[in-house]
């Protein structure tokens, strides 16, 4: 039917005349602006450590502090629509609206972006307001340690780190910039766009990162004596007891390491290829046998067992599944989530406890 | 930036440059704006190029960021209306004289779409992606496309008629 449309619409097209692209003008523009971030987020990231105070380099992030409560929130897929909160014993009403959450072995930990709550032992309780550091844009984000009690979030220039199991909440002062990463046991990991920092949340001392800001990584996760990094070309580097592996392939910075640090996956989109997962220790990655249009993992259930957010096809219902990364073998443990849905904001009509909306394409 | 990306970029842009910039010119109307958004677009991709693994992957980036940054132009700006349509484009030719009232009447429709609806339509029927590739150079859901198309169409077709240039049937892929 669209023949004359697509006709008319070359025609016109090809009847204009434009200037040539000026190919120097585009690199560098392109490489003033990332001078331009790694200048800014070197600065403010330098200004972080001179407020709070005590630094000290040390060649990967020292063993987790505090001893994990009894688990109170089991490692199992959840999800949440609304204000319900779906687990596989059932659904669980918040009363407030979801729009991002994140577990801990205490319980749950959530926001419906303006206020934080934290949800344990049965009960709901407002523990603050949540509001991004600027000038960063974007909804902002809650960390959580899911073999932990601590989650942690920005209230504009501060960072508030909860403990789930005692309520104690504790503030630091963060300058611009730094982006929270994730909290392991005690520590707060943060980091600008070339340089790392951990804080001690219970006595606020702050470190570099291993020798990142040296290397000009950029740090993605830790857990477990392994810190996640990404090197210019896109490749992780990692350092599972302190040594550094260097693995062969790109991949997007969403990848995540497993609870004891031993394995990582990166994320299988139409940009950058099937669901892999490397070990650590010994370099091999597998692929995980998902056929799907997209399959996202975004939450490790225990060392072995990923949960991934899946597309089966194009035209398809969302579906969580659960990958046996040792296997591999993976199985669909949620059937049918609902289309994705058009507000504006590429949002879907669900979350999942990644700490942040969910956005089913990468952004440009 | 990389060795890799210092040696590939131009090629890149030399090779997908103009096409790029064609497709802009349909969504926004204005050659200079088309031009603008172009190097826009073409910076974030060289900032990301280090990520993108292939080509392909480059293109699809880059036409990506030109729609994202399009649409959010046309919200910033209010272009959710109609745009200046009084004139052709510069440097058309004068020789297909039947053609140019059809192509001034579909430009008129054209630029009287709302901005996704408008894009969507350049990505489906100038650029021939198909629905799932419109979909993630909009970063929206498949059915979002198929919804966005489905309502130009409609619009087009109630503004130009079917025998202008709307046969009937489905749309391609």
């Amino acid at each position: 039917m669209t023949e004359t449309l697509t006709r008319l619409l070359h025609d016109r097209a090809d009847d204009v005349r434009f200037d040539r692209i000026d190919v120097g003008a585009v690199t560098q523009a392109g490489s003033h602006a990332v001078r331009r971030r790694r200048w800014a987020a070197a600065a403010s990231a330098a200004a972080v450590v001179a407020a709070i105070g005590l630094v000290a380099v040390v060649p990967w992030p020292a063993d987790h502090q505090t001893p994990p409560a009894a688990p109170a929130a089991a490692a199992e897929i959840t999800w949440a629509s609304g204000t319900v909160l779906h687990t596989s014993t059932g659904d669980i009403d918040l009363g407030h609206e979801v729009a991002a959450y994140v577990r801990t072995s205490a319980g749950y930990v959530f926001t419906d972006g303006r206020q934080v709550y934290s949800y344990a032992d049965g009960e709901v309780r407002d523990v603050g307001p949540i509001r991004s550091i600027p000038p960063l844009q974007g909804p902002p984000r809650i960390v959580g340690d899911p073999d932990g009690t601590v989650a942690a979030w920005a209230d504009g220039s501060e960072y508030v780190v909860l403990d789930q199991r005692t309520g104690e909440l504790r503030r630091f002062f963060a300058t611009p910039y730094p982006q929270l990463v994730t909290v392991r046991g005690n520590t707060l990991y943060v980091r600008g766009q070339s340089d790392s920092f951990a804080i001690d949340a219970g006595t606020g001392t702050v470190r570099a990162v291993g020798d990142l800001n040296a290397s000009d990584l950029t740090l993605i996760d830790v857990a477990g004596d392994t810190v996640l990094a990404l090197d210019g070309e896109g490749r992780l580097v990692t350092g599972p007891g302190g040594r550094q592996v260097l693995l062969p392939s790109p991949v997007p910075d969403s990848a995540s390491l497993s609870p004891d640090g031993h394995r990582a996956v990166d994320g299988y989109s139409i940009f950058s290829g099937p669901v892999q997962s490397f070990d650590l220790r010994t370099g091999a990655h597998t692929q995980l046998p998902i056929d799907a249009f997209t399959a996202y993992p975004y939450e490790w259930l225990d060392g072995d067992t990923l949960a991934l957010l899946s597309l089966p096809t194009a035209y398809d219902h969302y579906q969580l599944l659960t990958c046996d990364v040792s296997g591999p073998a993976c199985r669909v443990a949620v059937p049918d989530l609902g289309e994705g849905r058009d507000d504006g904001g590429n949002g879907v009509g669900f979350v999942l406890p990644t700490g942040e909306p969910f956005f089913p394409y990468p952004h440009a | 930036m990389t060795d890799r990306a210092r040696r590939e970029f131009p090629e890149f842009v030399a090779a997908r440059g103009p096409a790029l910039q064609r497709a802009a010119y349909l969504m926004v109307g204005d050659v200079s704006l088309a031009q603008d958004l172009v190097q826009e677009a073409l910076t974030k991709t060289y900032v990301a190029w280090p990520r993108l693994r292939d080509v392909a992957n480059a293109e699809a980036y880059a036409r990506r960021a030109i729609t994202t940054t399009a649409i959010s132009w046309f919200r910033r700006k209010g272009w959710n209306a109609e745009r200046s349509t009084d004139r052709p484009p510069e440097g058309i030719s004068a020789d297909h004289a039947d053609g140019i009232a059809a192509s001034a009447d579909l430009w008129d429709a054209l630029q009287a779409l709302p901005p996704r609806q408008r894009v969507a339509v350049v990505l489906r029927f100038y650029d021939d992606l198909t629905e799932v590739q419109t979909a993630a150079a909009m970063g929206c859901a498949v059915g979002t496309v198929k919804s966005q198309v489905s309502a130009a169409l409609s619009k087009l077709r109630a503004q130009l008629g079917n025998d202008l240039l709307l046969d009937s049937g489905s749309t391609p892929r």
